[in-house]
């Protein structure tokens, strides 16, 4: 897994789920998320229209729930598996997209339970 | 386990289908066709008819009602029918069902029963004294140990065979259930009893409900009992059969919205501005239907200009009242609250305000003995013979005079807590003993105060006087009186908030910051919170009197108010059944101090409009309370910020009460909560009918009909009408998905007003418009 | 038309109690198949009282209802019968009206059109009724056959020299026949199951109706007192269902149901006080717990109240003996005191449910301030008075009506059913209870409406 080391320091590859839906779905993501096992995550509010309008900075709204949000969360192939295949029916009813990509982490016990890490 | 992440997808997607129900501790209005505003009305309908049962069209009987009423005008029939290719729509013989209509077919389900039982059982918020035990555990895990002690389950204990999470014990319930046909399935269960249902998914949204978190459920919870019962009793879950509706029926709603629709823009054309004289106090009312009442009342009496915004003020808060243990949310459920204010006692009245918590806390020690008391196993019994001659006078008095028992009772409790003047507690504090910081920062308070100033249009000539008017309606032993309250507030009282802007509007650090943002507000004008009382019409000035130059101006107002209170009480007492209307405020106060009355007002039943504009714009018209009215100024705003903040928020809030007064009128059983003399309520959190049922969702028959059978509301879709420039509209619109699902599936009608013009437009389902009525009241031709 | 029952019923409220105030010493007088006494007009005083209330309430309650004719015609002729009810003297006026109230009730249960689960319920009720009026109809044929009387007075003045077999059959009968209309457990499903009548029948059902099988029993109670053993098993039948019920309110959600597992355990303890002999105190609870249910029922939509929270009731401390001993020491003594209970065999053990409250009263008195706490044994030593004049009172007034004090003597199952009472609540307070969750769910069970009356499928709520 490892990249090489330098001053200690080591890369551990990753994958990483970048999830953009409408506020609605925020349970079901977090659910999901948990579901997989991954207990951290980032949440972005607010991303509205963007990616089909340009951007409303600033643009107050009163409605979180026709808002829409972003999540992001990094774990191993298999739990950015579980989340995927929970969103794909989701996203095939409904609006919303994924991004999954490669990416590395430093602390790896941030994001995979000891009982995965082997 | 992608497979258990798969199913938590198909129950996501059968979720869509239900709409979520809050506890009646605060009434919040919902579509119960929510998750298929997506679709066009004609087909949401026809899915929601067979997913429930459910009759989506008015009924033939109110349809000829608004015939022979004038309602549905014989001339827009005709030509709404002919432009369908129906001519023969328009014949009232059309309306009749093809064929005797079948009893609806209703198999006894015992798979609905058991669950009532359990669900009643496992969601109680504090009714029953001993709960149902293992609640902690959650819904499925709670109900698999205590299956196998049901008697009615046949075979109750292989329950503990099954899983403990819900997932996996779906996963192993649907076993041999084809993939393709699982979504349905789910969704069929969800919506056999969606009342239920819509709580789960509501509490389960609820992070900071505490009775979530000591007995969490979720709706997989709810599927995997549903399903075990399913099995248990070999009971599949039919779709219920849709009553039939005619093809006609499409028709003549539209032609009885047309003539409404018609007959308003008739009048907003025909409606000159009124000339306008400098006010003496500006008066801002919620977009309420009842407020429109009032308004008109107030305006005509002298030099008052009133403006109607969205009832929490632009301030997306909890409030915490004073003596209260809890906050509750104070602000449209489409916004998460993000402060808590508390209220506390007045600067120098912190000795009254000591001397009220501690009134207050012997009344709740009074109140939780007495509830020991009846409840007691052993002690119940003298008590009651103890007792029940004082039960027996205060019953007596309740009916005979409930007034004057109001009354008395009010000072009683008067004695034992006096009222304290109170205030909220705006600035940050830590002080509140929660881990989270209470109050609002400076920027916090600016940008409240920004966003109500400019979205109401607001932003120069302030009279001396602002009196921010919150609401709130009254009606004692009626568990849907949340419903009277303010909508705008969670289904609370806007009182706090108003007062709340208002102090934030009279900080002269918060004007400083307004100023530098071009809102320069006069040095000696005062805002000041206030409520209307919506049943007595009634309005309270919550804050402190000012002196100075507003103290003539308030005497004044007070005695308009006085005036205005009697005119629009007349008009409202004229309309409700069985009102004495000798004596209109009298009536009024009664109706909302008697416990056996089941009409208090009519809250706001009959809406159909929601209009965007400045004053001058509806002026002078008797909108008959029919019509949300929200200030607006185009001029104030070129880029359209204000605008779209109206048209997806206040809009939207007005579409969910709209939709819901609509399907409550067309179907109470379904979509409404029937009869209020049947009602029980369940669980302190909502009502069953009977003997038990569905949570009953909706408006109940005494809110919508007038009499069993006749209906009062008039159920027409929403119409908005923007007194804005179209291409402002319309950019908006493009930019807003929530505004084109709205308006081209035909739930809410568009008609703009475009100042710069003088046209009026339509708005056609596709995009299009056409325009409309000119100032010559009659009606275009309406090629689309 | 409906708008002048309410005065109508309110002006034979005032005339009965100007009567019983006047003739509260003097003998009955009989006008044909009546008898007007202390008794009747006692009861005629309650059951308009209630009417009249539910009346005025049902009034603008049911503003826009369907069927409303047919509603006050229901509701006052369920006056009518229960006014010829407790005045009937002649044995088949008695029975006639007895079969009259259970089929007009039964009716009202049922009274919205269309909701078949509300003709289920109907129909549930009905079917108990006829079997309660056939027992009753076998019990009255009996007693009369026993005693060669034809009335009622006749036959309680008879009853102790006619034949013990027949008199304690005729007996047994009417207790079964008092059991079913009280609703006592275990029959018990049709009350639970009446929650489709509209809120002002379930007002007058509860406060007035299920109270004639109290009403039974004190007309006939000379002869019970010829049957003992009747007498016992009304006690011991009155002291199961006054715990059951109270067991099974403290499951229930459903603030309706809640109130119905109340009545349960009311009319458990009315008959109880039957079966100890006190049939005048019996008297008095059913006009108090009347007053004290129908109030509760017409004000059924407060139930929401305020928001609670989820921790669960702490089981109270040693600290709180004290106030809970105070409590029931004052109350009890008070009650004692002025109803001379504590003196009359069995009477201790109503000395005992005085007490009972006054300990659950005390306890809650804990939880207040210091000088509250003090305040509260002298305030329910009165109260214990206020109660013990109350009972006291009422006994005075009907001591016109033979029968309706005759105190049983003290036995081992009144005491067995005193220890059972006391550690019930101190188990209850403990939170014993909890424990068991097969226990709350053989609770939840037994307190079940009918599966036919559940409304199981909203669509069909309504037709």
């Amino acid at each position: 897994m490892s990249m090489g080391a330098t001053d200690e320091l080591v890369f551990h590859q990753l994958k990483k789920i970048e999830i953009i839906v409408r506020g609605e779905r925020q349970v079901f993501v977090r659910d999901l998320l948990a579901g997989a096992g991954l207990s951290g995550w980032t949440l972005i509010r607010d991303v509205a229209g963007q990616g089909h309008h340009g951007f409303h900075e600033g643009r107050l709204l009163w409605n979180d729930q026709a808002s829409v949000v972003m999540f992001m969360a990094v774990g191993t192939e298999t739990a950015i598996r579980r989340v995927a295949a929970g969103l794909k029916p989701v996203f095939e009813k409904g609006s919303g997209v994924m991004f999954i990509s490669d990416t590395h982490v430093v602390r790896l016990e941030h994001f995979v339970p000891a009982e995965e890490r082997g | 386990m992608p497979d258990l992440a798969r199913l938590a997808a198909q129950i996501e997607i059968a979720a869509g289908h239900v709409t979520p129900y809050w506890p009646l501790r605060g009434f919040i209005a919902a579509n119960p066709l929510q998750g298929l505003e997506e679709q066009p009305f004609e087909s949401a309908v026809r899915t929601a008819a067979g997913l429930f049962g459910a009759r989506c069209w008015p009924s033939a009987g109110m349809f000829r009602a608004a015939l022979a009423e004038g309602r549905i005008d014989p001339a827009i029939l005709a030509r709404t029918a002919a432009r369908h290719g129906l001519p023969d729509a328009a014949d009232p013989a059309a309306l009749d069902p093809p064929a005797a209509l079948p009893a609806r077919p209703a198999a006894p389900s015992a798979v609905n029963r058991v669950a009532i039982r359990w669900l009643a059982a496992f969601l109680d918020e504090g009714q029953a004294v001993w709960p149902m035990p293992g609640r902690e555990l959650g819904l499925w895990p709670a109900f698999r140990r205590i299956a196998g002690h049901d008697a009615e389950i046949p075979r109750g204990a292989e329950a503990m065979a099954l899983p403990d999470q819900p997932l996996p014990t779906i996963a192993a319930l649907l076993d041999g259930v084809a993939e393709a046909d699982r979504t349905v399935l789910l969704t069929r269960h969800l919506a056999a009893l969606a009342g239920w249902a819509g709580f789960i998914k509501q509490r389960g949204r609820d992070r900071t409900n505490a009775w979530a978190q000591a007995a969490p459920a979720g709706l997989a919870d709810l599927l995997a009992l549903r399903l075990f019962l399913a099995r248990q009793f070999a009971e599949p879950v039919a779709a219920p059969a849709a009553p039939p509706a005619p093809d006609a029926a499409p028709i003549w709603l539209e032609a009885w919205e047309e003539t409404w629709r018609e007959g308003l823009a008739a009048r907003l054309a025909g409606s000159g501005p009124a000339p306008r004289t400098a006010p003496l106090a500006q008066l801002v009312f919620c977009i309420d239907v009842r407020s429109e009442v009032l308004r008109r009342h107030l305006e005509r009496r002298g030099p008052w200009e009133t403006l109607g915004f969205a009832g929490f003020f632009a301030a997306a808060i909890a409030v915490r009242p004073f003596g209260a243990e809890a906050a509750h949310a104070a602000c449209p459920v489409l916004l998460e609250p993000r402060q808590v204010v508390p209220e506390g006692a007045a600067p120098g009245a912190e000795a009254a305000g000591e001397k009220r918590l501690a009134g207050l806390a012997r009344l709740g020690q009074a109140k939780a003995g007495l509830r020991a008391l009846k409840d007691s196993v052993a002690g119940a019994f003298g008590f009651v013979e103890a007792a029940g001659a004082g039960f027996g006078a205060a019953m007596v008095a309740r009916t005979v005079a409930p007034r004057g028992f109001a009354a008395v009772a009010g000072r009683l409790a008067a004695r034992v807590a006096p009222p304290a003047p109170t205030a909220p507690r705006l600035a940050l504090a830590c002080d509140d003993g929660g881990a989270e910081p209470t109050g609002l920062s400076p920027a916090e308070q600016l940008s409240i105060a920004e966003a109500a100033l400019r979205i109401m249009g607001l932003t120069s000539g302030f009279a001396k006087l602002v009196v921010l008017c919150g609401h709130g309606g009254r009606a004692v032993n009626n568990p849907f009186a949340a419903g009277l309250d303010c909508g705008a507030c969670a289904g609370h009282r806007g009182g706090p908030n108003a007062r709340i802007v208002a102090a934030i509007l009279n900080d002269p650090a918060v004007r400083q910051g307004l100023a530098a943002r071009g809102i320069a507000i006069p040095a000696d004008t005062v805002f000041l919170g206030a409520e209307h009382d919506t049943t007595t019409d009634a309005l309270e000035i919550l804050d402190p009197p000012p002196g100075g130059a507003q103290a003539a101006i308030l005497a004044r107002l007070r005695g308009d108010l006085a005036a205005a209170q009697r005119g629009a009480a007349a008009e409202r007492m004229a309309r409700l059944p069985g009102a004495s209307i000798a004596d209109p405020v009298a009536e009024a106060e009664r109706r909302g101090a008697d416990w056996a009355e089941t009409r208090p007002e009519w809250a706001l039943a009959r809406n159909a409009g929601f209009i965007v504009a400045d004053r001058g714009f509806t002026q002078g018209l008797d909108l008959e309370g029919r019509c949300f009215l929200h200030s607006y100024d185009w001029r104030a705003d070129a880029d359209g910020t204000a605008l779209e903040v109206i048209l997806t928020a206040p809009m939207v809030v007005a579409e969910w009460i709209n939709t819901q007064y609509y399907f409550s009128t067309v179907d109470n059983s379904v979509f409404g909560a029937g009869s209020k003399v049947t009602h029980s309520v369940v669980g302190a959190v909502g009502v069953m009918q009977g003997n038990g049922s569905d949570l009953m969702t909706g408006l109940p028959a005494q809110s919508v009909f007038r009499a069993d059978g006749e209906a009062y509301h008039e159920p027409l879709r929403l119409m908005t009408v923007v007194r804005a420039p179209r291409a402002r509209v319309e950019a908006i619109i493009a930019r807003q998905k929530i505004l084109r699902t709205l308006f081209a599936n035909g739930w809410v009608a568009l008609l703009v007003a475009d100042p710069e013009t003088g046209a009026f437009w339509r708005r056609n389902r596709d995009g299009s418009w056409r325009a409309t009525v000119a100032p010559a009241a009659a009606p275009l031709s309406v090629a689309a | 038309m409906a708008r002048l029952l309410p005065p109508l019923l309110w002006l034979g409220f005032g005339l009965s109690c100007v009567l019983l105030a006047l003739r509260a010493g003097a003998p009955p007088v009989d006008v044909g198949p009546l008898r007007i006494d202390a008794l009747a007009l006692f009861l005629a005083a309650a059951v308009l009282l209630v009417s009249a209330v539910v009346h005025g309430f049902a009034l603008r309650h049911m503003q826009g209802e369907a069927g409303q004719h047919r509603f006050f015609a229901k509701l006052a002729a369920l006056t009518a019968v229960a006014l010829g009810l407790v005045a009937a003297d002649w044995l088949p006026l008695f029975a006639a009206m007895w079969l009259a109230m259970g089929w007009l009730l039964a009716d009202a249960i049922g009274h919205v059109q269309g909701w078949r689960q509300a003709q289920a319920a109907g129909r549930l009720a009905r079917r108990w009724f006829l079997a309660g009026g056939a027992a009753l109809v076998v019990g009255i044929g009996l007693l009369g056959a026993a005693t060669g009387e034809g009335r009622i007075s006749g036959v309680v003045a008879a009853a102790a020299e006619a034949d013990a077999v027949l008199v304690g059959l005729g007996c047994a009968l009417l207790a079964l026949a008092a059991a079913i209309q009280c609703g006592v457990f275990p029959a018990h499903r049709w009350l639970v199951s009446s929650m489709t009548a509209p809120t002002p029948v379930s007002a007058l059902m509860h406060a007035g109706l299920v109270n004639a099988g109290g009403i039974l029993v004190a007309r006939f109670a000379p002869a019970f007192e010829a049957a003992p053993a009747i007498l016992l098993l009304l006690f011991a039948l009155g002291a199961a269902s006054a715990l059951f019920g109270a067991l099974a309110a403290l499951v229930q959600t459903d603030v309706k149901r809640g109130l119905a597992c109340s009545t349960t355990a009311q009319m458990g303890f009315m008959l109880l006080q039957c079966g100890l002999g006190f049939h005048a105190a019996a008297m008095a609870h059913l006009l108090l717990h009347g007053l004290y249910k129908a109030s509760l029922f017409l004000g059924a939509g407060s139930g929401l109240g305020a928001a609670r929270r989820p921790s669960p009731p702490a089981a109270p401390g040693l600290s709180a003996a004290l106030p809970a001993l105070a409590g029931a020491l004052a109350m009890g003594l008070g009650f004692a005191l002025v109803s001379g209970k504590a003196d009359a065999g069995a009477g201790m053990l109503l000395v005992l449910f005085a007490a009972l409250a006054g300990g659950q009263a005390g306890l809650a008195a804990a939880e207040a301030g210091r000088i509250a706490r003090a305040a509260v044994p002298a305030l329910l030593f009165v109260a214990g008075m206020f109660y013990g004049a109350l009972v006291a009172g009422i006994e005075a007034l009907l001591a016109g009506t033979p029968g309706l004090v005759a105190p049983q003597p003290l036995s081992a199952a009144h005491v067995l059913v005193a220890l059972a009472f006391a550690g019930a609540w101190i188990a209850v307070l403990a939170g014993w209870h909890r424990r068991s969750a097969a226990l709350y769910a053989r609770l939840v069970w037994l307190s079940r409406p009918a599966a036919a009356a559940i409304s199981d499928r909203r669509e069909a709520t309504h037709a």
